[in-house]
């Protein structure tokens, strides 16, 4: 079925993603892969880093004084001039970016630089913390940066746990036990070399047409998976929301329409990424035909989609 | 003997040089000075031609070094309205402040729809016991967009021209993390937008072109001149404004000396690619002094970083809150090598002692070498150990005593007496021989250097209690804070800071000597005229 993503209306939202984790944890690795794997996408990226902009040379068009061009027709600016003139500067473009990936210092909190995604066009979609799987225990327990980095964990909707590869099976166990320990509740991603596809990472999908059934993308490190559901049945708003708030921490991302039996004049967007979910009223059904339209994205291993549909009927049994 | 330009006698001079410290008079000649000490000796160098200076009972010193602060901020505020509460202005009512508005207003001839600028507002401080609105702007300024600036720089009251040039819905939402003050019963904005209700309108705030911030040069320096400072600093220059500085030099612009800090995000760069001239004396007033680094935040909004926790909870309600550093102790332990490596001065923005411990460990890390006048601005909840240590590794301190008036009872408060007691602790620091600054960090506290002294010698809060009984200081050992203490953290101790014969002619002249009033009567001492080279740069109306 087609991805409910696609029949949204154009919006000049620019979609923020706040990008933290500690020196070495992979971020501009990260950033790189993005800048990558684009496609036709306008990607702007906003970096602290130490000693000027850290981007892959290869993908560099041609460097200004502020903003440097990628080869990609993405743009990057560093924050060092103003981090409210750099968005500024972004948002006022001829060709503003669709998506804007901040890159958070080693030490920053990451929360509170995504409050700056809340400054109109702008719209926070999530805060990514990648944590360096080798050393992250030890880093939690430095003198001086262990309760900013547990503070980064703490805050993240995703977080990326990097460079599993170079941590045996019973050591990522073992890790995967602290981890739920330290942050309840967290949604992680595993992976190494800071490959995480940009359906998880920012909700686009990098080849073919959108919402096209894409599961088990073996080019990106873990494999997601990507499940469809469409419903006519109008749901239970309360309901629903219990039906989210149950999903398994192997949903990563999920985005769509729905269609709510306590006010059937508008539509919901839905959100997700990671912790971080939204139902927010939108606009009127029009001639649209009403109905649940929802693509969730996952762990490839993990993402029950029997379970969450059950869920999901139950909700419509509420309606 | 050469013939003086000029002669200053019949007042008090205080040389803060020399065995003596005071002197009877003092002779310029060629911008430095000739001759200091007895009438008969000085009135030697007087020819007919020589400009005799009567001080009438004034007084008469080594003009001020500024230990810290940021001069681009008298760029911007050069043109913008203070309507700050006493001591730093004189607004206590909303007339008073639409007053002083009107009166800038007037003075710049600000035409239909420019924007009018206020800065140090503090409702909590108005008479009428409420904030500011823009319904009370509005009358006044119906056709300019004004903005006064709340004195945290967090947020900002405007009128109602003012919302709509920056395109602000006043029935928007308020935004998480922001604050919307609403008209009573209603969802409309009132006025007063802070922290994240206000990001999008600080982003519509039209930046001033180079032009204008150029031709804010001179009045910049006047604020500067005005307290008697006759080397100013910016620390750190923001990268897209150093060019400017540049640009302001090489225009000639510059009649005090401008000593400027390069940013620590962008010092590896301008090592790689030899950008500016670290190891120059002075062009045209103007050198780069080397490299400074923020690496935490401020005590007052609890993002300072110590070893122990706070008595109140962090800043967004966290339990045993004792900050975190603003930068990574490996960028830090690079940046402080790659400053020594290339011997430059390194100066680090460190409030809290746990941040003090990770520029001590880069210290050592980088094998200690001496010499370095490494600079720990503010310093302010150094432990007594790092002080010696500070002694051993030959770091210097500008501290930041204007805290224990400002922020001394919330010190209190947030981190116990004794903690609070030994803020920017100046008399254990002079028991071990340790040379520091003393500065406003401007513009974070007035640029007043006798203000600055007062809270030395004080350490009064604005509650009145005394901030650390045992850390207050004579006006003496105050002074060399301002002058040449703070002339030897610049590495410019041989030609400024002290009243010497072949040193730089910088003076200031002070209505009354701060070593002989009453102590509350020091912050109410006034310049009379300030010398740069000997020529007058300003003088009081």
């Amino acid at each position: 079925m087609r991805a409910s993503a696609a029949s949204l209306p154009p919006s000049r939202e620019i979609l923020f993603t706040v990008v933290g984790g500690y020196l070495g944890s992979g971020k501009t690795t990260l950033l790189n892969q993005i800048l990558r794997h684009a496609g036709e996408r306008r990607i702007g990226i906003v970096v602290n880093d130490f000693g000027g902009i850290n981007i892959d040379a290869s993908l560099i068009d041609r460097r200004g004084d502020e903003v440097v061009s990628l080869a990609n027709g993405c743009v990057c600016c560093s924050i060092s001039a103003g981090f409210a003139e750099a968005l500024a500067r972004l948002a006022h473009r001829t060709k503003p970016p669709e998506h804007v990936i901040i890159e958070a210092s080693g030490v920053a909190d990451p929360v509170r630089v995504g409050y700056f995604g809340s400054m109109p066009p702008y719209r926070l979609d999530g805060v990514v913390v990648l944590a360096d799987a080798e050393t992250i225990r030890a880093r939690v327990r430095d003198k001086y940066v262990g309760s900013a980095v547990l503070r980064q964990l703490r805050s993240a909707d995703l977080i990326v746990l990097n460079k599993v590869d170079l941590v045996s099976e019973a050591g990522r166990t073992a890790l995967g036990t602290w981890l739920s320990e330290q942050v309840p509740g967290a949604r992680v991603f595993p992976t190494s070399q800071g490959r995480v596809p940009l359906a998880v990472l920012l909700g686009l999908h990098e080849a073919g047409a959108p919402g096209e059934s894409d599961d088990g993308k073996h080019d990106h490190g873990e494999e997601y998976a990507s499940l469809s559901v469409t419903m006519d049945t109008p749901l239970g708003e309360v309901a629903f929301r219990a039906s989210v708030a149950e999903w398994p921490g192997s949903v990563l991302r999920a985005k769509g329409i729905v269609y709510l039996a306590d006010d059937k004049l508008h539509r919901y967007v839905f959100q997700l990424v990671g912790r971080r979910w939204s139902l927010t009223q939108d606009r009127l059904w029009r001639s649209d035909p009403p109905r649940t339209e929802l693509v969730l994205i996952g762990l490839a291993c993990q993402l029950d989609g029997e379970t969450m549909l059950a869920g999901l009927d139950a909700a419509k049994a509420g309606a | 003997m050469p013939e003086a330009d000029t002669i200053f006698a019949h007042g008090d001079i205080i040389t803060m040089g020399g065995p003596e410290g005071t002197a009877e008079a003092l002779a310029v000649k060629d911008g430095r000075i000739l001759a200091v000490g007895s009438s008969a000796a000085v009135l030697r160098t007087q020819g007919p031609a020589t400009r005799m200076v009567d001080l009438g009972g004034r007084t008469l010193l080594p003009g001020f070094l500024d230990g810290h602060s940021h001069f681009i901020n008298a760029i911007r505020m050069a043109r913008w309205a203070n309507v700050s509460a006493p001591p730093v202005g004189s607004v206590r009512t909303i007339p008073e402040l639409i007053a002083v508005l009107a009166e800038t207003k007037a003075r710049q001839g600000l035409k239909r729809g420019e924007w009018l600028v206020g800065y140090g507002y503090d409702g909590t401080t108005l008479a009428e016991g409420r904030e500011l609105t823009r319904d009370d702007l509005d009358p006044h300024f119906p056709e300019n967009p004004v903005l006064v600036m709340h004195v945290s720089l967090h947020g900002a009251v405007l009128n109602t021209a003012g919302f709509a040039a920056a395109e602000f819905d006043l029935f928007a939402p308020t935004p998480p993390g922001g604050m919307t003050a609403r008209k009573p019963g209603s969802n409309e904005a009132a006025g007063l937008v802070m922290e994240h209700s206000f990001l999008p309108i600080f982003m519509h705030m039209p930046a001033p072109t180079e032009q204008q911030q150029l031709d804010a040069f001179a009045a910049a320096q006047a604020l500067y001149a005005g307290d008697g400072y006759t080397t100013v600093q910016d620390a750190p220059m923001e990268p897209a404004t150093r060019p400017l500085y540049h640009k302001a030099a090489e225009q000639g612009r510059f009649f005090l000396d401008f000593v400027g800090y390069v940013n620590w995000l962008e010092f590896p760069e301008l090592i790689r690619t030899r950008g500016e001239p670290f190891k120059e004396g002075y062009s045209k007033h103007m050198r780069i002094g080397g490299v400074k680094v923020v690496a935490d935040g401020s005590p007052q909004g609890k993002t300072a970083f110590w070893t122990k926790p706070l008595l109140t909870p962090g800043p967004n309600g966290e339990k045993d809150w004792r900050g975190e550093p603003n930068i990574a102790p490996e960028e830090l332990n690079k940046l402080v090598k790659l400053a020594y490596d290339n011997d430059i001065q390194i100066m680090v923005h460190c409030n809290g002692d746990a941040t003090i411990d990770m520029v001590l460990d880069a210290h050592k890390a980088a094998g200690a070498p001496a010499g370095k006048r490494t600079v720990i601005i503010h310093s302010q909840f150094v432990r007594p150990d790092q002080l010696d240590l500070y002694v051993r590794y030959g770091f210097l301190v500008s501290f930041f005593t204007n805290h224990a008036f400002f922020w001394g009872d919330v010190h209190v408060e947030n981190l116990g007496r004794e903690r609070a007691w030994f803020l920017s602790p100046t008399r254990s620091a002079i028991a071990r021989g340790l040379r520091f600054s003393n500065h406003s960090d401007f513009a974070v506290t007035p640029l007043n250097p006798m203000f600055i002294l007062w809270t030395s010698v004080a350490r009064t809060s604005r509650s009145g209690q005394v901030i650390g009984p045992d850390e207050r200081i004579t006006p003496a050992q105050g002074l060399k804070a301002l002058t040449i203490d703070a002339a030897y953290q610049y590495g410019e101790e041989a030609e400024k800071g002290s009243l010497e014969t072949g040193k730089l002619a910088d003076l200031v002249v002070l209505d009354r000597n701060p070593t002989k009033v009453a102590i509350d009567a020091i912050k109410e001492i006034k310049v009379e005229e300030t010398f740069k080279e000997g020529r007058s740069v300003y003088r009081r109306a």
